[in-house]
């Protein structure tokens, strides 16, 4: 099976129906064993008439991106039957560059999970070893990818959620910088967090479709208004020479909770930037232990406040009562225990009796972690770390929130601080994770593709 | 200690007595698992408050309004149907 998006790309321009017939029976093989669709799309073979950069690939989206005229679930109950009346701005200029959309993928509920087994349509599996979770919340995103049900996808990322399940599935996956893609048609977990990202089985399908999502939209005003250069281009023009003299940091911090074969893994791929003349070097960063409560603080106050507008009013799930306040509780009864949890903690956080102790407290942490990664940018170009913690875990073996909400550990600090992440499989079911400064998404992508060309031929 | 009835009530959300019950331990062992952030040394600045821009008119989109409307949970006609709330 071919997986290299160029060599995806000239099988498609030979035989486009070809190449339609290989995936969807594959799909038809195997998507009963990991679930990784919510909605298949009926493609017409004869409709791929404007080629465009994306040539006809086939793209898996996940289920909280707006496609018109196709149900948005957001992976819960509450929208089981809810049919998008508009394509999200990424979903527009995708068509517009001849991507055809393959389907909607699985997703933890709400985008609330970190392991893809809180969706109410199922747990999606892994495909490499199907007892194992796949990663959340763009589950069904990665292992469509990895199990060739289709050649690019698009996850949305608030903490971890396309770098996670690339991670566990061994492919590539990209957070952009905060305000590089628009979140115009995104089903919003947590505003100032989320960014949609793409996800490849090669850093260039990763730049092929950032270039294509990514940009200027005057209907979402937290994106910047700033030319975007190529990252095809610039990828394709890099060479080793690039990186002499650039200087990576790793934080000590990072790895006081990780698994020995994760740790094994990563020095042993960080060897080589040995190659290059690169400066690497290990910092503490103090405020590393508050990373996790302070991102979920925050993201449970926004996401009690998102939630507010599903109600079984105006669209979505709605529970029948004579009273207009027992019909709103009856709708919102069909969430599920972990949005449901994430809901009421929101509401406690941002109540009169912990605002100022817990909610305006970790804002100014957060401002004060954004310019200490600010100082650590000015010295250095890059953050390194391991994606995940550990290896996938067995699917039921994680029942503590407070267990699950740490393994985001490595993941949560580009949210916080709205930075570009990019997680490049090293090893099976474990990645590495290249953090840069804001705006430089191409450099990320660059320093991923120099570990793909060197790494991904030995890896065991 | 949490007051679970009132939290439900403000958050619009139902739960049976054992639901709460379990909810109830989860929330509290998540708020002592916050806690830490109350060991840095902080003096609580306002956030600063958020300005929206106005929208430019050419952003405005319009909606082909049965699209929407299909979406209505009841409807009679163009007009949604919600339960009485004025007695």
């Amino acid at each position: 099976m071919k997986t290299s998006t160029k060599e995806i790309i000239e099988d498609i321009k030979s035989d486009f129906e070809g190449h339609l017939d290989k995936v969807m029976s594959r799909i038809e093989k195997y998507e009963k064993k990991i679930n990784s669709f919510i909605t298949l799309i009926d493609i017409d073979k004869k409709s791929v008439k404007n080629r465009g950069v994306l040539e006809g690939l086939l793209i898996a989206v996940k289920d909280n991106i707006l496609v018109e005229g196709i149900r948005c679930t957001a992976g819960s109950k509450m929208l089981e039957n809810y049919i998008s009346p508009y394509d999200a701005t990424v979903i527009e200029r995708i068509k517009r560059e001849g991507g055809i959309i393959i389907g909607k993928t699985n997703m933890d509920e709400f985008a609330c999970g970190s392991d893809g087994t809180k969706s109410a349509f199922g747990p999606t599996k892994n495909p490499i070893d199907l007892s194992r979770v796949p990663g959340g919340s763009s589950s069904g995103s990665a292992a469509a990818l990895k199990a060739g049900f289709c050649d690019l996808a698009l996850g949305s990322d608030t903490g971890g959620s396309i770098r996670c399940p690339s991670c566990f599935c061994s492919v590539f996956g990209m957070k952009p910088t905060y305000g590089l893609v628009s979140r115009y048609g995104l089903i919003d977990m947590a505003m100032s967090f989320e960014q949609i990202g793409p996800m490849a089985n090669d850093i260039y399908g990763l730049a092929l479709l950032l270039d294509v999502i990514s940009g200027k939209d005057h209907r979402d005003s937290t994106t910047v208004d700033k030319p975007v250069d190529s990252f095809v281009n610039f990828i394709e023009k890099i060479d080793e020479k690039y990186f002499n003299g650039k200087k990576v940091v790793i934080f000590k911090e990072f790895f006081e909770r990780i698994s020995k074969i994760v740790e094994r893994k990563f020095f042993k791929a960080m060897d080589i930037l040995l190659s290059f003349d690169i400066e690497i070097r290990e910092i503490s960063f103090e405020e590393i232990k508050y990373i996790v409560p302070i991102y979920y603080i925050l993201v449970f106050s926004e996401f009690s406040s998102a939630m507010q507008r599903y109600d079984g009013l105006k669209y979505g799930f709605r529970g029948e009562c004579s009273d207009l306040w027992k019909c709103i509780m009856k709708s919102r009864k069909i969430l599920g225990e972990e949005v449901k949890r994430r809901i009421l903690l929101g509401t406690y956080i941002t109540s009169k009796f912990c605002y100022k102790d817990l909610f305006l407290r970790v804002n100014y942490i957060r401002e004060r972690i954004k310019k200490k990664i600010s100082e650590i940018f000015k010295e250095f170009d890059f953050i390194l770390s391991p994606t995940m913690p550990t290896l996938p875990w067995k699917i039921g073996e994680i029942q503590d929130s407070v267990e699950m909400y740490q393994m985001d550990i490595l993941t949560v600090l580009a949210n916080v601080c709205g930075i570009p992440a990019l997680n490049v499989p090293i090893s099976e079911m474990i990645g590495l994770q290249i953090m840069g400064k804001w705006f430089r998404d191409h450099e990320v992508l660059s320093l991923g593709k120099i570990f793909e060309m060197y790494l991904l031929k030995k890896w065991d | 200690m949490i007051d679970i009835d009132r939290l439900c009530w403000i958050a619009k959300i139902e739960l049976d007595s054992k639901e709460k019950e379990k909810i109830k331990k989860d929330i509290e062992k998540i708020l002592e698992f916050f806690e830490v952030v109350k060991e840095m040394d902080v003096s609580i600045e306002m956030c600063k408050s958020l300005v929206f821009k106005n929208f430019p008119e050419k952003s405005l989109r319009k909606f082909e309004e049965e699209k929407i409307i299909i979406n209505f949970p009841k409807r009679e006609g163009k007009y949604l149907e919600v339960p009485i709330f004025l007695k």
